[in-house]
């Protein structure tokens, strides 16, 4: 079942166009900055901002369970196999592509690069979750549309976008029910964390095509094939509100940008320069 | 004469990846305001005639056609899905599926947007749908939150604010529970009344609809088997029993006394009819031996060590405050088959859970042959206790039969030679044999369901858990499912069943379980069970219809079975 989480909070009065752009703004931030320390305030001040609206902070947990998979595979790639320098990082964003051969010794630096980068993580998938369950998809094809994008595109991004919580509630099950076939959903080692996972993929594959036919199907007989003809029933209208919120949140990414690029602020070798001052690393 | 609301010309349907036809050379009319029921079993083509009708085929799915259907004179191949929409609607059988807003209102508000209907009059149509369906205050409820029947209602609404001539129905009631079932097809009836619509409505409860509707439609193999008034179809009620139509109880009776030439032959479609007939036609005398036969229990099966043990145990989701079980006490013995009853949301489910280690007890414990299940794997405990789920689409991985059902016993390291001789035997008790090379997703609900229960049964365990066996099956297949059920308690295996089928529950198992709001209110036998009016009440249940009879003909409360009242009346021995 999607989980959708309805409220009336600060967040739920914003255009929603208003709230797609805070989600292009938070991943311009968290794109912007390596930094842990920073990235680590960053985390701190999207679940603070998500908790205020609404969001209970059980629900944010629950979301990040599912991601310590994701971020096993990145650890273990990152150091054991490329175990780049942040200068790397930066010039060859394809890296994960092909070994670099340069396993060992693993570099301080390099490690908190790699924290600064799964808290990249965490913000981005936090605050795209955020925005998945708090943003219907009728909401989310006036907001398309509004941008002139194709009334069927748009419908076919928002269908997409409000399957998103399904799975997560979908994956949980279908790990249920195979547990109950006697298989071992925890295995010990990478090779093992990953074949753990394979059987989950076919009946995922399955359900989300008995998913999206469903709702294919549903909106066809609530007349989507005639969505040219729309005529939201809220319409909708940019207050100084959606204004101000959008300055401040786009006005962050772009500022993040400028002041990493531009004063190298925000870098993860700020962190490591005050490290080594303080001796705690060579 | 006026011009039929829809009409089927010499139409046969075959979906592109079959080869037989799903529906075969039908001819149909049906006229402005008419309420036709159409029944019969799985596979017979109901739904395909659906989708016929709001141009879903062929434009959504498509297939070889041969033949036309018109609506309000106008082949639906000439006209769009877009434009079908004003003239037809269609509600789904399962009410998730078709709800994707967040509010009650944006629900209904969706389709009549997709129109270019003018902003006010859609929030005048929200507020006239809300009323209509009775979810007056829960316009701003997200409609996921809403109760299995007030989410079909929903459903409903944002069909009818599109304002169709014509609404069908696909079996509304398939995925609710009783109360959720009694309040939609109380909602359609009244409509059906008011609305002086078009409605077609496909549903296999025909207790309820019966004297409804204006017509029934029988299904059968792709054809229509019988297209008459209710009570003309019903003269037929020996062969709609045949095909494995869910014939009402009571005329199932009635059918069986006038076999037997205890009563003339009669038509009859309610248990009200039948209640006439019969007590017009015996003797009074003979309902009066009920009171001598029928009054001892039966009793839970006990002596034995039980094999799983449930001591006052209490559940919190993670993200709930909700207490979702509250203090529940159980044993269960070896040999038991019993059923777990209650509301959605009741925590049928989050109780059987725990007995395979799916959940683990917030506090209390939860013992299976003695082991504690929060020491324990689910994989360790899946030796004991097999799960099947209620949907086995998410318990099917692999894509051939055999591999699937190998998938358990192998994850238990069973030998290679060993799971084959399993294969053998399981699938030749479930008649699932001859489909061993195909893919389970091909096959039909029925019998991806024994599959599912098949890859269970090869991991042997001692207790099988089957969550909701019956629902989305039709009469013949329910049937079949509890037949394979009772045969493997008969061998010797723990069956618990969680099933809102009152009937069913009656019939085979021996011990029901009742829960409510995370509690277990009663606990015993079905007899036990059906004669508490209180609990019943409590939980929104009602007992079996012939239980109902039978109080009726001989005042006892507890014949739960046909076979219990027949034998009264026929003056047969009657075991409890």
């Amino acid at each position: 079942m999607a989980v959708f989480i309805v409220g009336k909070s600060y967040w739920y009065t914003l255009d929603p166009r208003a709230r797609v752009l805070f989600l292009i703004g938070v991943f311009l931030a968290a794109f912007a900055f390596d930094d842990p320390i920073l990235l680590f305030v960053g985390n701190v001040l999207l679940i603070t901002f998500i908790v205020r609206n609404e969001l209970p902070l059980k629900k944010l947990f629950g979301l990040v369970k599912p991601l310590t998979f994701t971020m096993v595979i990145y650890i273990l790639i990152t150091v054991l196999w490329i175990n780049p320098t942040p200068a790397q990082y930066r010039l060859q964003p394809f890296m994960y592509l092909w070994p670099q051969g340069n396993m060992f010794p693993i570099d301080a630096g390099t490690l908190l690069y790699l924290v600064g980068i799964i808290e990249r993580v965490y913000i981005m998938t936090i605050s795209a979750w955020f925005v998945t369950i708090t943003l219907t998809p009728p909401e989310l094809v006036s907001a398309l549309t509004k941008w002139r994008l194709p009334p069927s595109f748009a419908v076919a991004g928002a269908a997409s976008f409000a399957s998103l919580p399904f799975f997560q509630s979908l994956i949980e099950t279908i790990k249920e029910a195979l547990q109950s076939k006697g298989w071992e959903t925890e295995q010990k080692g990478l090779m093992g964390t990953i074949r753990s996972f394979v059987p989950i993929l076919f009946p995922v594959f399955f359900m989300t095509l008995k998913r999206s036919q469903g709702l294919a199907l549903a909106m066809e007989c609530r007349g989507i094939s005639q969505i040219e003809k729309r005529k939201p029933r809220k319409q909708l209208k940019y207050t100084g509100r959606d204004w101000v919120f959008t300055l401040f949140i786009v006005g962050l990414g772009v500022s993040c940008l400028v002041l990493y690029y531009g004063y190298g602020i925000g870098s993860v070798n700020i962190t490591i320069e005050m490290l080594k001052s303080m001796g705690i690393i060579t | 004469m006026t011009e039929p609301d829809i009409t089927f010309e010499n139409f046969s349907f075959s979906y592109e990846e079959t080869k037989e036809p799903a529906l075969k050379n039908i001819n149909l009319r049906i006229k402005k305001g008419e309420v036709v029921l159409v029944t019969g079993p799985a596979g017979a083509g109901k739904s395909t005639l659906c989708c016929c009708i709001n141009g879903l085929i062929p434009h959504f799915y498509s297939g070889k056609i041969e033949g036309k259907i018109l609506v309000k004179g106008v082949d639906t191949q000439a006209l769009t899905i877009g434009q079908l929409n004003t003239q037809v609607g269609l509600v789904f059988q399962d009410p998730e599926s078709q709800l994707f807003n967040f509010t009650v209102e944006d629900e209904i508000a969706f389709g009549p947007e997709n129109l270019g209907i003018e902003p006010d009059k859609v929030n005048a149509l929200v507020d006239e749908m809300i009323r209509r369906v009775r979810l007056e205050g829960y316009n701003k409820r997200n409609p996921l939150t809403l109760s299995g029947g007030e989410k079909q209602a929903c459903a409903i609404a944002s069909i009818l604010a599109m304002s169709p001539n014509i609404v069908i129905f696909d079996e509304p009631t398939s995925n609710l529970d009783p109360i959720g079932t009694q309040s939609v097809l109380q909602l359609i009836t009244d409509l059906a009344k008011r609305e002086k619509k078009t409605m077609i409505i496909v549903e296999h409860n025909l207790a309820d609809l019966v004297t409804k509707v204006d017509r029934m439609i029988v299904m059968q193999d792709g054809g229509i088997l019988f297209d008459d008034s209710p009570k003309e179809v019903f003269r037929h009620v020996d062969k709609l029993k045949e095909i494995g139509v869910n014939i009402p109880q009571s005329t199932q009776l009635l059918l069986r006394l006038s076999e037997a030439n205890l009563v003339p032959s009669e038509t009859c479609m309610t248990m009200n009819e039948v209640y006439e007939f019969i007590s017009s036609k015996l003797d009074a005398t003979r309902f009066e031996k009920a009171k001598t036969y029928i009054l001892e229990k039966e009793e839970a099966p006990a002596g034995t060590e039980p094999i799983i043990v449930v001591d006052n145990l209490t559940h919190l989701y993670p993200e709930g405050s909700v207490e979702a079980l509250r203090g529940v006490n159980l044993k269960v013995y070896p040999g038991d088959f019993m059923a777990i009853i209650g509301q959605n949301g009741s925590g049928k489910t989050t109780l059987v859970k725990h007995f395979n280690g799916l959940l683990k007890p917030t506090t209390g414990k939860v013992y299976v042959k003695g082991v504690d299940t929060s020491t324990s794997t689910v994989a360790k405990l899946a030796r004991t206790v097999g799960y099947c789920f209620q949907n086995p689409d998410h318990q099917i991985v692999k894509n051939v039969v055999r591999e699937e059902i190998a998938f358990g016993p192998k994850n238990l390291g069973v030998p290679d030679d060993e799971i084959e001789r399993r294969i053998e035997e399981i699938t030749t008790k479930l008649n699932i044999h001859k489909y061993l090379d195909e893919d389970p997703h091909e096959l039909s609900k029925g019998n991806k369901a024994r599959v599912n229960l098949a890859g269970v049964l090869a991991m042997k365990p001692d207790v099988l858990i089957v969550d909701e066996p019956l629902t989305g099956q039709d009469f013949k297949e329910a049937k079949a499912i509890m037949d394979l059920l009772m045969d493997l308690n008969r061998e010797g295996k723990t069956i618990i069943i969680i099933t809102h089928e009152m009937m069913f529950a009656a019939e085979y198992t021996r011990r029901i379980i009742v829960m409510n709001k995370g509690a277990m209110l009663y606990e015993g036998t079905p007899k036990q069970v059906y004669t508490k009016k209180d609990i019943l009440e409590a939980t929104s249940l009602t007992e079996p219809e012939i239980t109902q009879l039978g109080f009726k003909l001989c005042g006892v409360p507890d014949i739960t079975t046909i076979d219990e009242l027949y034998n009264i009346i026929a003056g047969k021995e009657v075991t409890g």
